[in-house]
Formats: C-alpha cells, sequence, structure tokens
C-alpha cells in the first residue's frame, strides 16, 4: 500500500510540472520555439487602444525580429502580435526595456504601469523609456539594423545616463512608488535621429534614440518635460555628477571638463507655522580638465574663471529645474523625500503637504566647484611647463 | 501515550518554523505595508511582546498537562467531557475550514506568480492529496519530514533575501519617527495573528510530545529567528517597492522575487521559487489535517492510532478522510475568485483566529481554574 501511496504522489508531483504537456495551464511553451522578446513599445492607437511594438533580441547574427500590431488592450495586440508569428511562441519574460510614446504618455501611463505590476510577465524593475515627440513604434522599428537591435540601442543609453550623466533611467516600480507618494515621477526621455547623422552609410529609415532629460508625468499623465541639462542640474542636486563632460566658458578661457564629483546638501527654513519658507541648496562640484579650449597655460586665474564658470552654469541647470517643479506644482525631483529624511519630525508636522508649499518656497542654491587639472598635466602639450 | 511514539519538541518547533513560512511569505509584508507603510519592519520588533503574552499563556495552560495530553485533552479536563469535546470539535473544524483556506490560497498563489489564467483544482487536488497521504501516517513522520525541509527552505530563502537586498533603498525604511508608533502596532498585528496562531495549533500535538520544563523559555528562543525572519521580508520587499507599492500588491514577496538576478546572468527564479513553497503549505495542510482529526477522534471517543494501512478505516481512521473531504470542499466553495479570497485572507480568517485564540481559549483556561480541573 505504501508503494501505491508513493507511485500516486509521485504521479501527482509530476501533475504539476511541464510534464503536464499543457493539461493543467494554457502557457505551456517548446522552448526551441520560444521567440525572446527584449523591448516593447505601447503607443496610443486610435479610440484610446494600444500600437504594441516588439523587438526580439539578435540570435546567432540574424538581425532582430520587429512587430507592430494594434488593438484594444495590451493583451489584445499580444494576442495579435501572436496571430502574426506562427512558427514562433512570442515570449515577454525576459523584456529588458518598455517604450512608451508620447502620445501614450499625454494620455496617462498608469494603465500601462498596472499592466506590468499585474503581469507575470514583466519585472517591476523594468527600466521605462518616454520617447519625447515621437512614437515608441518608431523607435523600435526603425531602430533595428544588422548588427544592432532597439535593445542595444536603449542600454547604450542607459549607460549613457548612469555613467556621464550620473542620472537614472527609472523603473516601473520606481515611478509606480514616485506617483503613489508625491504624484509626480520623473520617466527618462530619448528622441529619434536619423542613423545617417553619425553614419552616411546607414539605411535612411534606421534610427537610433539620444537622451533628451526627463518627462515630468504628474497623476500619470506627461506633464512637460526638463532638458538633459536641467536633468543634470537635478543630478548635481542629489549628488551625483557621473563622469560626463561640460563645455565652459569664462571670457577669454574655455575648456571642456570631465565631472569628477559632488556633495550636495538641503536646508529648510522653517517659518512660525511650521511650513517651509526658504531652502537652503548647497551643492560642490569638482572636475578635471578634459580638453583646454585653447592653446595657453593653464595657470591659476584660468582655473579659477573655469571654476566660476562651472558653477554658474551648473547653479542656471538646478534653478530652472527648480522653477519648473514650483511652477508645475510637482516634486517630481523628490525634494520632499530628501526633506522627510533628514528632518522627519518637522516635515511631518507641516500644516501643508510640501507638493502644496512648493509653488511659496523660495530656493536658494549655491553652487562651488573646484576645477583641477586631470592627470595633474599643468601645461597643455606642446607648450612649455609640462607635468609637476 | 495511546500507541504514539513521544518525539522531542525541538521537531515540532521545526515543523513550526516551516509551517510559519506559508503565512508568513505569504500575507506579512503587504498587510503590515498597508498599516504602517515604509516603517512596517519595525512592527516586527514590535509585535514579538504580544506574542511573548501568548507563549506565556500557552505555557501556563499547558503546564497543566499530563504526558501524553494535548491542548483538546486540556479542554476536556478543564470544561468537562461535553463542553470540552464541544470546543475541541469547535477548534476541529476551524482547522479543517482553515485547511480549505489554505489549499485554495496555495493555489492562487501559483495562478498569481507563474501560471495565469489557470484554474486552482489541480493545485487544490494535489496539495490535498498529498496533505491526505500525511495525515494517514505518523505524526512524527511530518514532524521528521519538516525537519528535513527546513534547512534548505532557509537556505533558497536567505539566498533571495540576500539577493535582492542589493536593490533595497533606504529612502523606502526611513524615516521612522513618534508618529509612526500607532500604525507600527497596527502593523504588528498580522505577525502577531500568524504566529499566536502557529503557536496554539502546536499546543494540539505537543501530546505527541515529551513535556520540557522550560516551554515558555524554548519557544521564546524559537520566536526570535521566526521574528528577524518576517523583519527581514518586510525591509526587503518594502525596501525595494516602498510601503505604498508594497501594500497594493496581492503577494509583493514573489512580485519581488521576479526582479531577482543571481550576478546578472540567472533571471525569473521566481517559477522555482514558488515551486518551493509547496514544502511548506504541504506541512501546513497536512498538519491542520492531522490535528483536526486527531481531535475530532477524541472527542468522537476513538482511541488514536498512529500510522496503519491508507485505506484502513478502524479506530476512527475515516475521520481523517472525513476531514479532507471537509477541507476539499471549502476550498471549492470558499472564494470564487481571488477578490472573494482576498476578504477571507484580510478579515475572516484572522477575525475567527482572533477570536479562538484570544477569546474562547484563554476563556475556557479560566474557567478550568474556576472549577480547579486543570
Amino acid at each position: 500500500m505504501k508503494k501505491v501511496t508513493a507511485a500516486a504522489l509521485a504521479l501527482s508531483l509530476a501533475l504539476l510540472s511541464g510534464c503536464s504537456g499543457g493539461s493543467i495551464y494554457a502557457n505551456y511553451r517548446e522552448i526551441d520555439r520560444l521567440l525572446i522578446i527584449q523591448t516593447i513599445g505601447i503607443d496610443r492607437g486610435a479610440d484610446g487602444g494600444v500600437v504594441l511594438s516588439i523587438s526580439a533580441g539578435r540570435l546567432g547574427g540574424e538581425p532582430s525580429v520587429c512587430m507592430r500590431a494594434e488593438g484594444p488592450s495590451i493583451s489584445e495586440a499580444r494576442d495579435l502580435l501572436q496571430n502574426y508569428a506562427p512558427n514562433e511562441v512570442l515570449f515577454y519574460s525576459h523584456i529588458n526595456c518598455v517604450v512608451i510614446g508620447e502620445g501614450a504618455a499625454k494620455a496617462g501611463i498608469g494603465k500601462y504601469l498596472d499592466y506590468i505590476q499585474r503581469s507575470v510577465d514583466f519585472r517591476l524593475d523594468t527600466p521605462i523609456f518616454l520617447v519625447k515627440g515621437g512614437n515608441a513604434g518608431d523607435l523600435v522599428m526603425g531602430a533595428a539594423g544588422e548588427s544592432r537591435s532597439v535593445t542595444d540601442v536603449l542600454e547604450s543609453v542607459k549607460r549613457d545616463v548612469e555613467q556621464s550623466d550620473g542620472g537614472k533611467v527609472y523603473t516601473a516600480a520606481e515611478i509606480a512608488e514616485a506617483l503613489s507618494f508625491t504624484g509626480a515621477a520623473l520617466v527618462c526621455c530619448v528622441e529619434c535621429a536619423a542613423e545617417t547623422g553619425a553614419d552616411p552609410n546607414a539605411e535612411k529609415s534606421e534610427v537610433t534614440a539620444i537622451p533628451s532629460g526627463c518627462g515630468i508625468l504628474m497623476s500619470d499623465a506627461l506633464a512637460g518635460y526638463i532638458s538633459p541639462q536641467e536633468t543634470r542640474g537635478l543630478n548635481f542636486l542629489s549628488g551625483s555628477t557621473g563622469s560626463g563632460t561640460m563645455e565652459l566658458s569664462a571670457g577669454k578661457y574655455r575648456a571642456t571638463v570631465s565631472m569628477d564629483g559632488a556633495e550636495a546638501s538641503l536646508e529648510p527654513v522653517w517659518a512660525e507655522d511650521g511650513s517651509i519658507k526658504f531652502i537652503n541648496a548647497a551643492v560642490k562640484l569638482r572636475a578635471g580638465i578634459a580638453e583646454p579650449g585653447y592653446l595657453a597655460p593653464l595657470d591659476e586665474n584660468c582655473l579659477t574663471a573655469l571654476d566660476g564658470a562651472l558653477a554658474d552654469e551648473a547653479r542656471g541647470w538646478i534653478n530652472s529645474a527648480l522653477a519648473r517643479s514650483k511652477t508645475l506644482s510637482a516634486d517630481f525631483a523628490g525634494l520632499g523625500r530628501a526633506l522627510e529624511l533628514d528632518f522627519p519630525v518637522k516635515y511631518r508636522a507641516m500644516p501643508r503637504s510640501f507638493t502644496d508649499q512648493l509653488p511659496d518656497i523660495i530656493f536658494n542654491v549655491s553652487v562651488t566647484a573646484r576645477v583641477g587639472r586631470t592627470y595633474d598635466l599643468e601645461n597643455p602639450a606642446g607648450l612649455p611647463g609640462g607635468a609637476k | 501515550m495511546n500507541g504514539r511514539e513521544k518525539s522531542a519538541p525541538g521537531r515540532l518547533r521545526a515543523m513550526c518554523s516551516m509551517v510559519l513560512l506559508a503565512p508568513a511569505l505569504r500575507l506579512i509584508p503587504g498587510r503590515a505595508a498597508a498599516y504602517s507603510g515604509g516603517a512596517c519592519w519595525l512592527s516586527m520588533a514590535v509585535a514579538a511582546p504580544f506574542i511573548l503574552l501568548d507563549i506565556w499563556f500557552l505555557s501556563a495552560f499547558m503546564k497543566n498537562r499530563a504526558p501524553g495530553e494535548g491542548m483538546s485533552e486540556l479542554l476536556c479536563r478543564a470544561l468537562g467531557r461535553a463542553a470540552g469535546g464541544a470546543v475541541s470539535a469547535l477548534f476541529s473544524l476551524w482547522f479543517v475550514f482553515y485547511c480549505g483556506f489554505i489549499l485554495r490560497s496555495g493555489a492562487d498563489r501559483f495562478i498569481s506568480t507563474v501560471y495565469p489564467s489557470s484554474a486552482p483544482w489541480v493545485f487544490v487536488g494535489v496539495m490535498l492529496f498529498m496533505g491526505l497521504a500525511a495525515a494517514l501516517g505518523a505524526e512524527k513522520t511530518l514532524q521528521s519530514a519538516a525537519a528535513v525541509f527546513l534547512p534548505f527552505m532557509a537556505a533558497a530563502l536567505t539566498l533571495v533575501l540576500i539577493l535582492a537586498f542589493t536593490t533595497v533603498s533606504a529612502e523606502n525604511l526611513l524615516p521612522v519617527t513618534a508618529a509612526d508608533a500607532v500604525p507600527v502596532l497596527k502593523g504588528a498585528a498580522p505577525a502577531a495573528d500568524v504566529c499566536c496562531a502557529i503557536l496554539t495549533d502546536a499546543c494540539f500535538l505537543e501530546g505527541g510530545s515529551v513535556k520540557s520544563p522550560r516551554r515558555f523559555r524554548d519557544w521564546s528562543l524559537w520566536l526570535i529567528p521566526q521574528l528577524v525572519l518576517m523583519l527581514a521580508l518586510c525591509a526587503v520587499t518594502v525596501g525595494n517597492f516602498g510601503g505604498e507599492l508594497t501594500a497594493k500588491m496581492n503577494y509583493p514577496f514573489f512580485a519581488m522575487i521576479r526582479s531577482v538576478r543571481i550576478i546578472k546572468s540567472v533571471e525569473r527564479i521566481e517559477a522555482l521559487v514558488v515551486a518551493l513553497w509547496v514544502a511548506p503549505d504541504f506541512v501546513l495542510v497536512s498538519m491542520l489535517l492531522i490535528i483536526a482529526s486527531r481531535t475530532l477522534m477524541k472527542c468522537a471517543g476513538y482511541v488514536s492510532r498512529e500510522g496503519g494501512a491508507a485505506l484502513d478505516m478502524t479506530h476512527g481512521r475515516f475521520i481523517i478522510w472525513l476531514c479532507a473531504l471537509g477541507a476539499g470542499l471549502v476550498s471549492v466553495f470558499i472564494a470564487p475568485d481571488s477578490f472573494a479570497l482576498e476578504l477571507f485572507s484580510a478579515k475572516i480568517i484572522p477575525g475567527l483566529n482572533i477570536a479562538l485564540i484570544f477569546v474562547l481559549l484563554p476563556a475556557c483556561f479560566v474557567a478550568g481554574k474556576i472549577r480547579k480541573t486543570i
């Protein structure tokens, strides 16, 4: 009897595995027929529907497969796409990027975030890109070439944003959480650019993605943009610079500097009623000369002038981004959270929410910068001086 | 002892640790975050005194047991055969009902996390069959199986938590101020509810264990790793998603696993992890069937006999089949969809649990003391 029970138990366990051959659930898939989708693009279709574009990764030197279909919902568009690919099973469990078109973002991305949260195929840490002034489908379909896919392009953008600008490509979870918490969020923007701009031999239809600042989401819909410079200003304000470069010009001095690091602090000044009167933001930037703009000794005057130019430039970007935040009354920069972390008791005792106070708060931004000599090279090569 | 071989109390505690994993992973991060947001990790520490109070009460109750006696025998002694039998039978019905709920919610977890659009009945049927097979055997065997499973489960959970910890954002967990005191206190309720339920279940099985002279100390020490585990679960899940988002999810821990990557090369391990959680469900279902059937057997005047052939219906062993049938029926009729299941999970099950554990059981204890029967 024990043997019979053991055999029955083993059989019942087999029913729960893939050995069931599809008898238990409808998602059984042959592994050699899977077409692994790596990027999906979402655009707003006619009558509020969805235009879904998908791009599979390249395998064995084959060009990536791209498809597009329109349906009343993402699920139905997926079903339609599957109809177009009878020999393959479209497999969405390894999606690395989600691209959303401007039209869809203006209408609201809440339902797409909700879909990502509900679907067992998607991961909540999937980065989301917004196509500024364009459709996601154009990027997904147009960026596919013989030697690359849109996923390669977007992963390159992600590296660029994170390493050069010290910024972030926000994930579905981060956007959803920020929208829940403050009612506003940022989403990384890209612009479609013709590939012929960099490669004259490229097909005219080929496009690539160029980082283009961030989109501002308010109550899940696109409310505006901040420029790449303003985005960098916000990165400085959070103490992050990346290792990207900046062009500086101060009178007769010009140079390209590469950023080395930043320190930032926020100090609120509280009014008697507990609300915030001012916020003093202090940022210290460090950079090194990457490329002198002219052949002249890098003396102290030059470096001091460049220090001032870097500080002025950064201050302008930060102020511009904060002014946008005040105008929209949207804390997309997450300043409220940063203040709550440092001053939790006073923050929670405020008579009005931080977002409500935002238009009335005065920001005093002070930026100090120090431009050094990369590799301690005193003068440009070819001039007297050289390394110390 | 009625022919039952006594097991070490340590094995019973190992089984309880195993059983705790099932409701802890299903309930704790989401429910605690709903009450106390990003500060919910602190709720696990706040739950400690309440659970310790329950351990103290149960230890005071179980101190009165004679060798071989469990909670059901104590209830009969405290209240008299008729009233005690009725209360024991009520607890049995509760265990059958809870077993049916666990069967259905376990299936729902599979459907929500790995097998969308599937019917729950295969999962319910297989788990019920496995639980019945275990309940027909000796409870000591189940305790041994739990003791074997536990290190594997602990290792898997530790690995997942470590991997997920790398993406935790401190901003999602801090700050915590005095204003969080009440929400944190509320957030302690799910942890206290789950732990106290399992501690009470354990009392019904203590008749099969050697009586420990230091019961309070032993179970208090048992509580420490359980609370650390629940604290880590909350901290890692909420640290990844934030309090708001975590509270909105049905199974935030399993949603988090979807994003776990091992050295940027192995991903989508959630199916494996969800499948691993069959083991705690299996132990919990089996344990509930064992408690319910043994208690009902005693109420019906049968002398419990461990082991035996599966189809042996003598000595009241048909009651095990009846309990399994009852649990199966409950799982079929309890909730047509996950929304209805959520109502049971959030309101009805905790409410009934609290009524039985914190009202009925202390009342029985007091009655026994007044009657001087315990």
